[in-house]
Order: structure tokens, then C-alpha cells, then sequence
């Protein structure tokens, strides 16, 4: 009943009986919100900054960028913040928190935070789901591949990568340990393994540069973030994407922080209650094709087969163990630019 | 002549973008004489000079060198010798290596080309230990450094732009002199460009007037003097060039003035006895030199004193007469009483020419 | 005018010069002799020099060292082919169109260094214009490797920094009076002996110039090897970003890039004395 509630309360355009009551008035007041720019941004303008400069006057400030800038930005403005929000990847979001950057999840102050699939406010807020899995061209692979499917001697030097380090080259190692048969804790395996798919032809820098390569079959595959791929998939026939199954897509998620120390922490909470709240994550789901976070989402069949958005799914995805790979950051970017680039 | 002359120009015509800079010239240089290109700038005498030195190809005409075709010929091949209004010695040499550069090029032996250094330094009077680098020496010095860079190749022909346009009034004088003794002394043809009248007047054989892309006059000195072949070239040649006074031919006896004043000057200088019909426009020159004052008297032309200049040995008397500013030349002492004054020419067949063309109207027998 | 007055009108602009690029740049030097506690952003203040150890005895960081320099010395002189004559013709017979040829050169440098470098990337691409011409002609079966190699990288540095060397060359070739050429060919020299006696060592500024502009942009260029050596070309530019942006080591990050700006040092060192020793201000 009262997620069909919920539901007319969006549908009406009104999020009062989702939302705590608020009886402040923050006009004067500026929220800052670092984040990614493009659909992502738009989407937040929308459904988040939208009604909440509705509700509370405030004006929302986005600073677009890549989350590694915001990391850097928030450890050197450590003593004196100028962001409220940020969005951070899934192993910036726990080292952030251990060195005392951002503030841990707090249902009490962020509601919604109780919504989320359990296990996954790991530092920050879990914003949205998404898996690495295969993009690949559909005139070498005639059928799906799985992860082993890669490792066939006539594609060696085939691969396209995002630049390291990334979620999508952690990914990949422990992928390929998993398929020596050991994991990441194992980082000769894994790279010993990696290395056999040969240097990769590309080390892409914009996503319509590998998927174009991939169309014309000069590209056989590549580890890709499943929301990015989908909803290209559209624009290039000779693409597909495809969530193997042994092992499973990595799981990869966003996360929303609030910045300890910030100007607005009230605020900060009311933008990340919207954020992984129910509408918000319902459109994530539908235009972007990112995993919502939130379990009480509600998504039909041709929406969701495009989605990790059920428990079945969320378990088979590969959890790594992140804080340990981030240890190895440094020494394991040496060995990727000498083991996998440099041969 | 039945000798072929030792450089020939026949019809060269050079134009720019549209603009005629030589209109078929014809010049012919004797072997070991210097020649002046002189006029105006715009005249066309740099033009000539570089299609001399192989710098510029002319459109149509030929140049020819002791017998050889030379026209399309690259200039590192021609032996000519070039000096430059502002020097161009390389910054980046010596004295000695700008002089010995010439002469590397030909591929001299090194004993050889250092006799001839000191040789050609000699020869323009600067010292063969100068060992300095130009930017250190004087404009003269500098000049003189080109001189001896040029000549130390023994050249065929010897190019000189301009020479001493940059150097003082003095130096000008002084140099001006030094390059007539180089010239009697090496015997190279040498041909100057020069837009200064009294530089081509001291120094050369012979003279080529230019105006506008074209050959006017081709003489030696006395004879560009004596019979200038217009009136631009009377205007030009002396220090201070001749008078021109605007004529209209009254009558047989008189010439009718700008303003209306009539005057009859003496009969050799009459209409009539020059040819002169009635009504026809000339130009008659006076030379300063050779004008007198003095109070009224037959002949005379009248004028009023404007101002006089006391030159040291002269007096130069500026006389308006006939609404033309006319010079003349007395020596110093001479009494000069006015505010009115007469003009006398000598009483001699005049320099008459046409008022529309310029063109001297011959004298009669 | 007097000095105080000089001073007070200098104090502001050597103020902005201190605060924005002085302190931080000696920041930078005293973080590359720092180090990153593992597996997070804090910082280990002792002194170390172990980014440079690994610097200079590490192969990788070695080699990324040589292939930047000698990359850079070749964009440099393939610049130095390219601009020597093309500048000659822009002073000597462009006439009007001077200005507007002198605009075209300058773009790419206008434009910043990521949309030129897109356009190349069509361009080379194994897709692109110049193997899909050169497949239509016959000339070639498969498509030329323009992309993610060295040759791709070199192009789109020269493309980009061509304007550098054509600049300082149009300058000095304007005060280079045309006379000495007249007056070395009329001595005899033929056209390829001018350039090498008179010419070239009459030009020695404004190529040493050149030649550093150049030289100094392509060892720190970034965007250009990054997208068009396609991961493939490791420069050092590549490296500090990947530490400092990726890795977030910054005090290896700046290791890396004192390293870079010593080298930069020396090349201007070097043209210091070359100009001096050999150049002749014409």
C-alpha cells in the first residue's frame, strides 16, 4: 500500500509523503554537489535537485568532473570543505571514509538508507548497481561469450581496456584470476593470466572510440560497465553485451557521500535521501540502465532484464575485496603498464 | 662601332604585378669604363642593376657579357661583384673571412686567398690585420670592407648599389673620390647606381639618365651638361640645377610670361631665330651660373630679389621674375642692389624644350 | 621613473607569479622527496628519495624517459624541415595573403590540444580518411597502423606544434635582410651553400627558439600521445597523470614531473649556450 502511495506521490510530482517533513526554510543557502556530468547530471538535476530547491529554497550547485578529481579535491580541502556531496566509485568510497573524508551512512539521518540491499552502504551510500561484463563484437563472438571465451588464441591482442587503474581493470584482473583459478588475493596468477590475452589494441579514452572499433570488428572485446554499454547499444548493430555467468559481472556500484565537515551536512542529507530514493532510482534503472540500490524499486520485465535489480542477481554478481586491491594500487599500475601494455 | 661592346643590354623590359618598371632598354658598356645609372627613385636603375647581377630575370631582352649570353644565367655563376647600399657584410664573419668568402667559393687554396684579402684590403685602404668583426667598425669602414669583398674575386663587372648613400656628407665626398682612384686603378667596368647628380657627375665616364622605366640620355658628363636631352634631365643635372622658366611665344622677338609680363630678350634667344611659331608652350633653362643681374638694360628679364644665401665663395640669389622662383649663381662680393632686379643670359642659342614633352627643340644650325 | 614607483607597479604582478606559480612549484619539490602511506591518501612527511630511486632504476621509468626525449627531439626537427621552408614563403612571397596564412598555421594552437587531435584521430583511424583513400586507390590492402604507434603520436605533435617553430622563425627571417643572400650568391655560392653559410647560422635564434618551444611541448604533452598512442606510447606526461590522477601517489606524480622540468632545464640551458657560441645577431 504505501509503495503504491509512493508511486502516486511521484506520479503527481510531489514527494512530500516520501520525504521526512520539513519545516526549515534554507533560502540563502547553497548546496554543492560533486558529480559526473552528462545523462548522470541530468538525471540528478531533474529528480533530485529539482524538488529539493522546491522544497527548501536552497540553490544545488553541481561540480562536474571524474571521481578521482573529487577524491584528490576532498583530501586537499580536507580541513576546509567546499563540496557537500560527492559521488565516488566503489573502492574510493571506503578509502574515503577510512581517512575521515566523508561521513558513514546514518539511517537515522538519510531514511532511505534503510531501503538499500543490505551490505552495500560500504563507506558511503550505495547509489546504483551496475556489473562488469562483456561488450563484444557480434562478427568474431557469433554467440555470447563467457569470460574464458576471451582467452581463444585468435583474439589475443583483440582487447580494448579503460586506462588503469579503474573498476573496470580491477575487474578484469580478478576476473582472470578467477579463471586460473584463483582470485585477487593472487596477483601473479592474475596477471599472469591477463597477460595472455596479449596487449590490448586500444586503451580507450571516450566510449565511442572503442565501440566504434568494435562495430567494424577491429575490436574484439572489451571488460565494460554494463549501463554505459546498454544504452549504446542502440547506436551500433555490431555490438553486444552480455553478463557471463562464470564467474558472474563484477560488481561494480556508485556511491554517494556526504563530505564530513561540509557547509551544508542537513542539506547533504536531504540530496542523498532523494538521491537513493525511490524516483530517482526508478529513472536510473530506466534511462541510464544502472542497477537501483534501492530494493523497494519497482521495474517492469523489459527494464529489468537489463538491470541487476533482484537479490538472485545482486548474489551472483563477483564481489572483490576492495580495500585490499586499493593497497596494491600503486605497485599493481607499475605491473599493468610493464606486464599487460608493455609486451 | 664594329667592336662588340664589352657588356651589351638589348630591349630588357622588366614589369611587376602590372607595373612596367624597365621599358626596353638598350645600353652598351665599354670594358674598364664607369658607368652611372642615375634618376629619381622609381626610376627603374635598381631593377636594371639586379638583372645585371643575375638576381632578377627580365621579361624579354638579353644581356651580354664580353660576347657570352648571360641574361638567364644564375648570378653564383656570372664573376660579377656586387656592393650594397647598406653593406650586407655577414654579421656572423670576420672582416677577413667576409672578404675571403668570394674566394672559398671559387674553391681558392688558402695561401692564395689570404694574399689576395690582404691585397684587396690594401686596395681600399684599410689596414690587412683588421681582424675584427663589422658590427664594430664604422660606416665607412663598412663600406670600404664590401668594396674589398667585391673586388677581391677580380670580378668582370663590378655592381655598385648606392654606395655611399649612407655615409655622411663628408665621408661622401671623401669616398666618392677613393672610388674613382680604385677604379683607375683595378680597370674592372664598373657600373653605379646613384639618384645623387653631383656623385655620377664627379665619378663616371659616362652617364645613364632614367626616368620612369626608360633610357633618357646617355652621355658622358659634359655632354648630359652641356646638351641634356630634356628638360627633366636640365632640371636635374648641376648644383643647383638649371632654372626652368616657362615661354609661350608671343611673337617673333618676345616670349609672353606666366602672369602676362612680356619680355624680349636678346636675338639669339628670340622666338624666331630658334624656330619657335607663335602661340607654341616651351621651357627655357637658365643656367645660375651662367645668368648676370644688374639694372635695367636691353635683353633683360625683369625680376625682384626674394632672398640671397651667402655660400662662403658665393652668393646665391633667389629672383622671382615671371612668377618663377629662378637661382643664380654670383661670386661672392659681386654688388647686388634691388629689391628689382634684371636677369641677363648669355647671349647664345638657349636650352629650349617642348612644354608638353619635355624634349629639346633643336637649336638652329 | 623611479625606482619605487617601478617597484610598486612591478609588486603586484611578481606577487601573483610568487603565490601562483613559485610556492607552488616548491611545494612540488619538497612532496617528491615525501612518500603515500599504502592504500590511502595520507602522506609520509620523512624524507625520502625513494620515487626517484624508482625513477632512475627502474627500466619502465627509464624507458618512458628516453622514448619521451628522443620523441620530442624528432617532432622537433621534423618541425624544424617543415617550418624552415614554409616560413620563407610566408615572408618572402605570400604577400596579402600573409596575415591569412600566418591564421591557418596558428589554429591548431588556438583551438587547444583535444579537438585537433580528434580530427587526426579520424583521420589515422584504420576507418579513416587516409587508409580508406589509399585503399580506394589501390595503394594498399590493409589498413596502415597510424593509430596507437609512434607515427600517430609524432604527427599529432607536429600538427600541434608546428605553429611554435613557424612563429619564432617568420620573426627572425623578418629582420634577416634579404642583401646578405644577394650578396653570398652573387660571391658565388649556390643556393644550398647559402643556407648552410649564411643563412642557416644568421637564423640560429629564432631556430634555437623554435627548436625549444617545440622540444619543451612535446616532453610534456599528454593528450595528444594519450589519444592518439592509444595507451601504447608511454611518455612521462602519461605517467604523472596516470600517478597523480589515477594512482593519486602524488609525491611519485611529483617525482615524475621534477624530473620532466629538469630536463626541460637542460634543453634550455643548451640553447642558451648554442645561441650564444654560434648565433650572430643579424
Amino acid at each position: 500500500m504505501k509503495r503504491i502511495a509512493c508511486f502516486a506521490a511521484v506520479a503527481v510530482g510531489g514527494l512530500f509523503a516520501c520525504l521526512p517533513a520539513m519545516a526549515q526554510d534554507y533560502s540563502g543557502h547553497t548546496l554543492t554537489v560533486g558529480t559526473w556530468g552528462g545523462d548522470i547530471e541530468r538525471l540528478l538535476r531533474e529528480h533530485v535537485a529539482g524538488p529539493l530547491e522546491a522544497e527548501t529554497g536552497a540553490k544545488v550547485e553541481f561540480l562536474l568532473g571524474g571521481s578521482g578529481d573529487r577524491l584528490s579535491k576532498m583530501a586537499a580541502e580536507r580541513n576546509n570543505p567546499t563540496m557537500d556531496v560527492t559521488f565516488q566509485n566503489i573502492y574510493e568510497a571506503p578509502l574515503a571514509l577510512k581517512d575521515g573524508l566523508v561521513v558513514a551512512p546514518d539511517a537515522a539521518a538519510v531514511p532511505n538508507a534503510a531501503d538499500v540491499w543490505p551490505g552495500m552502504n560500504e563507506g558511503c551510500y550505495a547509489m546504483s548497481l551496475v556489473g562488469l561484463g562483456i561488450a563484444y563484437s557480434k562478427s568474431l563472438f557469433p554467440e555470447e561469450p563467457e569470460w574464458a571465451d576471451l582467452w581463444q588464441p585468435q583474439f589475443r591482442g583483440m582487447m580494448a581496456y579503460a586506462p588503469y587503474p579503474s573498476s573496470e581493470g580491477d575487474g578484469m584482473l580478478a576476473v582472470a584470476a578467477r579463471v586460473a583459478g584463483a582470485d585477487e588475493h593472487d596477483p601473479d596468477a592474475a596477471f599472469a593470466k591477463l597477460a595472455e590475452l596479449g596487449a590490448p589494441k586500444l586503451t580507450y579514452s571516450s566510449l565511442d572510440e572503442v565501440l566504434s572499433l568494435m562495430d567494424a570488428g577491429e575490436i574484439a572485446a572489451a571488460p565494460m560497465i554494463s549501463g554505459y554499454v546498454i544504452s549504446n547499444l542502440a547506436n551500433y548493430e555490431g555490438i553486444g553485451f552480455v553478463f557471463p555467468k562464470d564467474p558472474g559481472p563484477v560488481l561494480v556500484r556508485d556511491m554517494v557521500c556526504q563530505v564530513a565537515n561540509s557547509p551544508e551536512p542537513e542539506l547533504a542529507q536531504m540530496f542523498i535521501d532523494l538521491a537513493i530514493g525511490i524516483d530517482t532510482q526508478t529513472a536510473y534503472a530506466k534511462e541510464l540502465n544502472f542497477g537501483p540500490t534501492n530494493s523497494k524499486v519497482a521495474l517492469t520485465e523489459a527494464e529489468a532484464a537489463n538491470v541487476i535489480n533482484t537479490p538472485e542477481e545482486v548474489a551472483s554478481l563477483l564481489q572483490m575485496d576492495w580495500p585490499y586491491v586499493i593497497e596494491q594500487r600503486s605497485a599493481w599500475t607499475d605491473r599493468w603498464n610493464k606486464e599487460i601494455l608493455g609486451q | 662601332m664594329t667592336e662588340t661592346p664589352y657588356l651589351s643590354i638589348r630591349s630588357v623590359g622588366k614589369s611587376y604585378r602590372g607595373v612596367t618598371a624597365l621599358h626596353d632598354i638598350d645600353l652598351d658598356v665599354e670594358q674598364g669604363a664607369f658607368v652611372a645609372l642615375l634618376g629619381p627613385s622609381g626610376c627603374g636603375k635598381s631593377t636594371l642593376l639586379q638583372i645585371l647581377a643575375g638576381l632578377l630575370e627580365p621579361d624579354h631582352g638579353e644581356v651580354r657579357l664580353a660576347g657570352a649570353d648571360i641574361t638567364r644565367l644564375p648570378p653564383w655563376k656570372r664573376n660579377i661583384g656586387l656592393v650594397f647600399q647598406n653593406y650586407a657584410l655577414f654579421p656572423h664573419l670576420s672582416i677577413r673571412q667576409n672578404v675571403r668568402f668570394g674566394l672559398d667559393m671559387m674553391g681558392m687554396g688558402a695561401t692564395e686567398a689570404e694574399a689576395r684579402v690582404d691585397e684587396a684590403l690594401a686596395m681600399v685602404g684599410l689596414d690587412p690585420g683588421l681582424s675584427r668583426r663589422p658590427d664594430e667598425l664604422s660606416g665607412g669602414q663598412q663600406q670600404r670592407v664590401a668594396i674589398a669583398r667585391a673586388i677581391a674575386i677580380r670580378p668582370r663587372l663590378l655592381l655598385l648599389d648606392e654606395p655611399l648613400s649612407n655615409l655622411d656628407a663628408v665621408l661622401r665626398q671623401k669616398v666618392r673620390l677613393e672610388l674613382r682612384e680604385l677604379h683607375n686603378r683595378t680597370g674592372i667596368t664598373t657600373i653605379m647606381v646613384t639618384h645623387d647628380q653631383a656623385e655620377a657627375l664627379a665619378t663616371a665616364d659616362r652617364i645613364a639618365v632614367m626616368e620612369a622605366g626608360r633610357l633618357l640620355q646617355y652621355e658622358a658628363p659634359q655632354g648630359l651638361y652641356r646638351n641634356p636631352a630634356t628638360a627633366f634631365i636640365a632640371g636635374f643635372i648641376g648644383n643647383p640645377a638649371a632654372n626652368l622658366l616657362p615661354v609661350i611665344a608671343h611673337d617673333g622677338a618676345s616670349w609672353s610670361l606666366p602672369g602676362g609680363a612680356l619680355w624680349q630678350p636678346d636675338a639669339a634667344l628670340s622666338p624666331a631665330r630658334n624656330g619657335v611659331a607663335t602661340g607654341a608652350a616651351c621651357r627655357m633653362a637658365l643656367r645660375p651660373e651662367t645668368l648676370a643681374l644688374g639694372p635695367a638694360a636691353p635683353g633683360g628679364l625683369a625680376g625682384r630679389i626674394a632672398a640671397v644665401e651667402f655660400t662662403g665663395g658665393e652668393h646665391l640669389v633667389h629672383v622671382e621674375a615671371g612668377q618663377t622662383r629662378l637661382s643664380v649663381r654670383l661670386p661672392a662680393g659681386t654688388p647686388i642692389e634691388g629689391p628689382d632686379i634684371w636677369l641677363f643670359p648669355p647671349k647664345e642659342g638657349p636650352l629650349l624644350f617642348d612644354a608638353n614633352t619635355g624634349r629639346r627643340l633643336p637649336n638652329p644650325n | 621613473m623611479k625606482p619605487q614607483i617601478t617597484g610598486m607597479l612591478v609588486a603586484p604582478a611578481a606577487a601573483l607569479m610568487f603565490g601562483v606559480f613559485v610556492l607552488p612549484f616548491l611545494f612540488l619539490l619538497v612532496l617528491s622527496f615525501w612518500s603515500q602511506v599504502p592504500g590511502s591518501l595520507g602522506l609520509d612527511t620523512s624524507f625520502t628519495l625513494a620515487n626517484y630511486v624508482r625513477i632512475f632504476g627502474d627500466s619502465y621509468y627509464l624507458g618512458g624517459l628516453w622514448t619521451t626525449l628522443w620523441l620530442s627531439g624528432l617532432v622537433t626537427l621534423i618541425c624544424l624541415v617543415l617550418a624552415l621552408p614554409l616560413s620563407r614563403w610566408i615572408v618572402l612571397r605570400a604577400g596579402r595573403a600573409k596575415g591569412l596564412i600566418i591564421g591557418l598555421s596558428i589554429l591548431p594552437l588556438v583551438c587547444g590540444a583535444l579537438l585537433p587531435t580528434l580530427g587526426l584521430v579520424n583521420l589515422l583511424s584504420p576507418l579513416g580518411f587516409i587508409n580508406g583513400a589509399l585503399k580506394s586507390m589501390g595503394v594498399i590492402q590493409s589498413s596502415l597502423p597510424l593509430l596507437g604507434n609512434i607515427t600517430g603520436v609524432t604527427i599529432g605533435l607536429v600538427q600541434a606544434f608546428l605553429p611554435l617553430m613557424i612563429l619564432p622563425l617568420i620573426t627572425t627571417m623578418e629582420r634577416l635582410s634579404q642583401d646578405y643572400e644577394k650578396a653570398a650568391t652573387s660571391l658565388g655560392a649556390r643556393p644550398v651553400v647559402v643556407w648552410q653559410r649564411i643563412l642557416l647560422p644568421l637564423l640560429l635564434p629564432g631556430i634555437v627558439a623554435g627548436s625549444l618551444l617545440v622540444f619543451c611541448a612535446s616532453l610534456t604533452a599528454f593528450v595528444t600521445p594519450q589519444v592518439l598512442g592509444q595507451g601504447k606510447v608511454v611518455t612521462f606526461a602519461s605517467l604523472a597523470y596516470q600517478q597523480a590522477a589515477l594512482v593519486l601517489d602524488w609525491p611519485f606524480a611529483s617525482a615524475l614531473a621534477i624530473v620532466m622540468l629538469i630536463f626541460l632545464t637542460l634543453a634550455g640551458v643548451l640553447g642558451a649556450l648554442v645561441t650564444r657560441n654560434f648565433g650572430r645577431v643579424a
